[in-house]
Order: structure tokens, then C-alpha cells, then sequence
């Protein structure tokens, strides 16, 4: 009996193992030692000498340019503008008006099925395809129409960096649209009916109930969405790269962006990695305490439900 | 029910309706616009793009430039140097190669993808080892860490150790549980008796049996639902291909390709459309027909049951 049960051990530790050991190892390379290897790059320098690559340590040399660079260079100066205009613009879009529209499918509003799939479908589909189409739309098919209909010429997109800007705007606005609309209206959907119809009965109108009942309700996936979206304002590319590949002008350029684009350009050159590890473990000291702040404020000062 | 429809009524609501009547209205312009624009002629006066841009193709629809897409096919090539370990190379792959290497990674790609955090999250459930929950717990740090611009280093260790632009590479990389379906799994796991694997134990099975013949088919709709999502995803996905498998371009690499760069023979805007709808078609296909079991079993940023 005993050794019957140390046999079932044995044979569930080597499931176990069978199961884990995969996952623990590709977590092991993938994480820690591609974050560990970051940090390392970020105070490392490649030359090439004689034809082989040679690397030595800096210290903080790379850091200290980098920290330089972000608040003197132009393009980094750029990068702040638009990667904090793209946040507030995807905080608009993705958190307020999701916020709205989630209101109106919850409530059942007229054609709110159709409307839940269409706001979810670029997510699905592809962002991709509908910013290639865009483009070419903006380009050619919208300037055509608006002179059929009205005789006044407008600004194609790839004419002009002013309209291109607004353009690329629109597009980010309107995409962040469905993004986290199926989560709110999930969560609305745990609301009980019966706070509901009490509230109904008391007379309150949409706008009571939407920030009295449904806001308490659903301010933990609200609040979130607050901070997860903050990492957007580091990461986020505000599809610049579907836009414009590598050809993207320096004046829209994101963070997101340039680490993108400097990688897709420079392939597997050892040469140009530690400057970008530099600016991630820059951006990532600036990302951890604006985040983490952000978070303690939003759960300890925000509506509880009771 | 007079009262909530009295909500419905409120001015606030009616005008999220109409923007949402715009958004729509404006999501379709755009796809007709594509499509038409993709069996638009680029050449010759009758039927043109030149000058048409909005408007709609010329004539009976069986007459329209549906010679395009297959144009498109012949020419859509992907042809640029590469460099690995230092040596330079030139590469020209076909449509067929392209779609050959679509299949592996959406496939390949999505089974990996659902099926890791699926075993981990029965393992990490189903099982009492202690180092479950540090498991757990590293995850969950793991995910609210943000982190950025970790690329050249992961370029550089996958070229070190090897696997860089290989299929073995491509797999491992994609064989994690950082990500919410994770969670989401293990939610499914928990909310299945523990009485069920322990009748199936009693009458002689073994940890595999359990696992494939009892408790995984309780968990299948999700299961599936989760490869769905992650074959759309990797369907659409260029990134991969560009960054990580320069050798292996996929469809939707190949389509980003001909949008930014293109050859002489496809660089007119109708082609580059036809381009766009060759990727877009089977999936926007695929959304319609699945959008049902998509969206009800997508919830709470989820699944659920």
C-alpha cells in the first residue's frame, strides 16, 4: 500500500515535471536572462577591431548620454510630445468613450449587438489592414470626395506633416474605440438587476446611474485600464509603423516607435543595441515608479463598491 | 421596463447612438472603399483609378478587374538582403512560400501558444506541489512589470544561442504563460470538481488519462476559443517575420511589404488593395461565421464558461 502510493508520487512529480520543466526553462531564457542581458548591454560598447567585434564595459556612460539626450534632443523631444499626446488621445478613446459605448450596449440600446461586433472587429481583424486602407483612403479617396461634394480641396495625407498628424490622430482615436469595450460590458453585466430596477424606481436618469451605480461597480477594471494604459505612453506605437514603416518623420515619432524602428532597421547589428538598451532601461526607471505611483493612487482614492 | 426604456430615451443616449452610427458608417466606407479600389483597372480611360478614386468601379460587377488578385499573386514577391552571423544574403520568396510559412505559424504558433498555458494551468491547478505558487506568484509579478525596449537583447540572445530566424526558435519563444490566458485557464481548471478526477483515478487511471480524457474535454469550448484568437492574431502578425524570422516572410509580411515597398509591377494602388484583401478576406470570412462563439465566450477581458 505504502509503496503503491509512493509509486502514484512519483508518477505525478514526473507529470508535474513533464508539464513545468518547458515553460520554467523557456521562462528562465526568456525573461530573466533577456532582462538581465539588457541591463548589461545598456553599460556595454561594441567596436569593431581588426574585422572582429569586440565589446567592453562603459559604466554609466550610455546612461548618462541617454538621460542627456532625452531632454535636449529634438527627436527625443518629439517623442515625449507625442507619446503623451497618444496617451491622453488613447485615454479619451479607449477609457471614456469605451466607457460610454460599453453604457449603451449594456442598456441594450438600439442595434447594440451589431454595434459590440463592429467596435470589436478591428481589433480582430486586424488594425494592420483597416490603417492600410486608411492611408490610401486619406491619400487619394477622401480628398476626392470632399471636392465632389463640396468643390473644396483638403490636404492629402502624404502631402503635408500638419494633416498627416491629424490624420494618424483619428485613426488612433477611432481604433482604441472597442479595445477594452468588451470587458466593460462584461463587468457591467455582473451588476445586479436588482440594484438596477431599485434605482430606476427611485427615478434616477442614465447619467445617475451610469456614476452612481455602474461606475462604483465596474471602477476596478476601470481604474486598471488607468494604469496598464500608462505603459502605452513607453511602448506604445500608435501604429506609426503600419503607417509608415521606416520611412516615419522624425516630428511623429513615439518611444514605442523609434526602439521599434532603430531594431527593425539595424537587424542583428551588435553595434546599435546598447544605445537602445540604454534608452529601455531609461525608460523603464521612468515607466516602474510612474506606474506603480499611479496605481497606489487610483485603488486608494477611487469610489468603492458597497 | 417603461423605465428602462425611459434611460434609452435620454439625450446622452441617443447621441452615443449616433456616433456610434458614424464610427460604423465610417468603418464600412473605408472596406468598400478597398474593396472597390482592389477591382478598379490601372491603366487604359475606361474604368480607372486615375480619377475615380471614390467612386465605384465602371460597369457590371462580373466586368470589374478581378484580374487583380491574380496579378497581385503572380508578382507579389518578397525579395531583400539579410544578415545572419555577419553574412550578407539576398532572399526572394514566392506567395507560395509565403503562405507555406503562414500556415506553420499560425498553426504551429497558435497550438503552441494555447496548449503551454493550457498544461501549465491544469499542472499548476489539478496538482499540490508547493512550487505552483511560486509559479503563480512570479507570473503575476511578471505581468505588471512594465518593462521596455527589450528587443536588442532578445535579438541577441536568440543569435547566440542559435536560434535565431529558425522554426525552433519561432516556438520556443511563443511557449509562455505570461498572459492572461493563463488566468483564465486556471479560473476554467478550478471551477472543475476535484470529485471527477478522483473517480477516474479510483478506476485505474493514470495522470495523462485524467488529464486528456477527463478533464481537458470539460475545457474545450474555451480551449478553442483562445487557438481561434491566437491563429487571427498570428494571422495578421508581420512583426515576427520581420524582427525575429528575416527568411521566413508570412502573407501578412509579404502584404506589408508590397504596401511600403512593392515592385514596379504591382506599386499601383489597386494592386496594393488586392494585396490588403487577400490577407483581410479569409479572416474577416472567419470573424463572420465564428463571431458568435468569439464573442459569447469572450468576457470580463476573458473567456467564460
Amino acid at each position: 500500500m505504502a509503496k503503491s502510493l509512493k509509486q502514484a508520487q512519483r508518477n505525478k512529480l514526473l507529470f508535474y515535471l513533464s508539464i513545468m520543466t518547458l515553460p520554467v526553462i523557456q521562462f528562465i531564457v526568456f525573461y530573466i536572462c533577456v532582462n538581465a542581458n539588457s541591463l548589461l548591454l545598456a553599460f556595454k560598447e561594441y567596436k569593431v577591431v581588426n574585422g572582429i567585434i569586440e565589446e567592453s564595459f562603459v559604466g554609466f556612460r550610455n546612461l548618462a548620454d541617454t538621460y542627456k539626450a532625452i531632454f535636449t534632443e529634438r527627436t527625443f523631444l518629439n517623442c515625449i510630445k507625442n507619446s503623451l499626446m497618444f496617451y491622453g488621445i488613447s485615454l479619451l478613446s479607449g477609457v471614456v468613450c469605451s466607457l460610454a459605448f460599453s453604457y449603451y450596449i449594456y442598456k441594450k440600446g438600439v442595434l447594440g449587438g451589431f454595434f459590440k461586433i463592429m467596435l470589436y472587429m478591428p481589433n480582430i481583424v486586424s488594425v494592420m489592414v483597416i490603417c492600410m486602407i486608411y492611408k490610401f483612403f486619406c491619400n487619394q479617396g477622401f480628398p476626392e470626395l470632399v471636392l465632389s461634394l463640396f468643390g473644396k480641396e483638403i490636404t492629402p495625407f502624404a502631402t503635408d506633416l500638419d494633416a498627416q498628424l491629424k490624420y494618424i490622430v483619428f485613426f488612433n482615436f477611432l481604433m482604441s474605440f472597442g479595445a477594452n469595450m468588451l470587458v466593460y460590458t462584461g463587468t457591467m453585466s455582473g451588476i445586479s438587476d436588482s440594484i438596477i430596477e431599485a434605482a430606476q424606481i427611485d427615478g434616477v436618469n442614465a447619467f445617475q446611474e451610469f456614476f452612481h451605480i455602474i461606475m462604483p461597480s465596474i471602477y476596478q477594471t476601470f481604474a486598471l485600464f488607468i494604469v496598464t494604459g500608462m505603459l502605452n505612453i513607453f511602448n506604445g506605437q500608435a501604429n506609426l509603423y503600419h503607417f509608415f514603416g521606416l520611412e516615419c518623420p522624425s516630428e511623429h515619432y513615439t518611444f514605442g516607435y523609434y526602439i521599434y524602428m532603430k531594431v527593425t532597421d539595424a537587424g542583428v547589428n551588435y553595434m546599435e543595441f546598447p544605445p537602445l538598451a540604454s534608452l529601455g532601461l531609461v525608460l523603464t526607471s521612468f515607466a516602474i515608479p510612474l506606474i506603480f505611483t499611479a496605481r497606489h493612487l487610483v485603488f486608494k482614492y477611487g469610489p468603492k463598491d458597497e | 421596463m417603461k423605465k428602462l426604456k425611459s434611460t434609452m430615451r435620454s439625450p446622452i443616449m441617443i447621441v452615443i447612438g449616433i456616433v456610434l452610427c458614424l464610427y460604423i458608417v465610417f468603418l464600412f466606407t473605408l472596406i468598400f472603399w478597398g474593396f472597390f479600389t482592389a477591382v478598379k483597372a490601372t491603366s487604359g480611360t475606361f474604368n480607372t483609378y486615375r480619377g475615380n478614386e471614390f467612386g465605384m468601379p465602371e460597369g457590371a460587377p462580373w466586368q470589374w478587374e478581378w484580374g487583380n488578385y491574380a496579378y497581385v499573386m503572380e508578382w507579389m514577391n518578397v525579395k531583400k538582403n539579410v544578415t545572419i552571423n555577419g553574412v550578407r544574403f539576398q532572399i526572394e520568396k514566392t506567395i507560395g512560400d509565403m503562405f507555406g510559412n503562414t500556415l506553420l505559424y499560425t498553426f504551429g504558433g497558435a497550438a503552441v501558444s494555447t496548449l503551454v498555458p493550457l498544461f501549465v494551468a491544469y499542472a499548476t491547478t489539478r496538482t499540490d506541489f508547493k512550487f505552483s505558487k511560486i509559479f503563480d506568484a512570479v507570473i503575476l509579478v511578471v505581468m505588471i512589470i512594465p518593462i521596455v525596449g527589450a528587443y536588442p537583447s532578445e535579438l541577441q540572445l536568440l543569435n547566440e544561442l542559435g536560434i535565431y530566424d529558425t522554426w525552433f526558435g519561432y516556438y520556443i519563444q511563443r511557449s509562455h504563460c505570461i498572459s492572461a490566458y493563463y488566468l483564465i485557464f486556471q479560473a476554467q481548471f478550478r471551477a472543475v470538481p476535484k470529485s471527477y478526477s478522483e473517480a477516474a483515478y479510483i478506476d485505474g487511471a493514470g495522470e495523462y488519462a485524467v488529464m486528456f480524457k477527463v478533464v481537458l474535454p470539460l475545457v474545450r469550448t474555451v480551449a478553442m476559443t483562445v487557438f481561434l484568437i491566437f491563429f487571427i492574431s498570428i494571422w495578421n502578425d508581420y512583426n515576427t517575420a520581420l524582427l525575429y524570422m528575416p527568411t521566413h516572410p508570412s502573407l501578412a509580411y509579404g502584404v506589408f511589404h508590397l504596401v511600403m515597398n512593392g515592385n514596379n509591377k504591382i506599386s499601383k494602388v489597386p494592386y496594393k488593395m488586392a494585396g490588403v484583401f487577400m490577407l483581410f478576406t479569409p479572416i474577416l470570412i472567419m470573424f463572420i461565421c465564428l463571431q458568435k462563439v468569439l464573442m459569447q465566450n469572450l468576457s470580463m477581458g476573458g473567456l467564460k464558461e
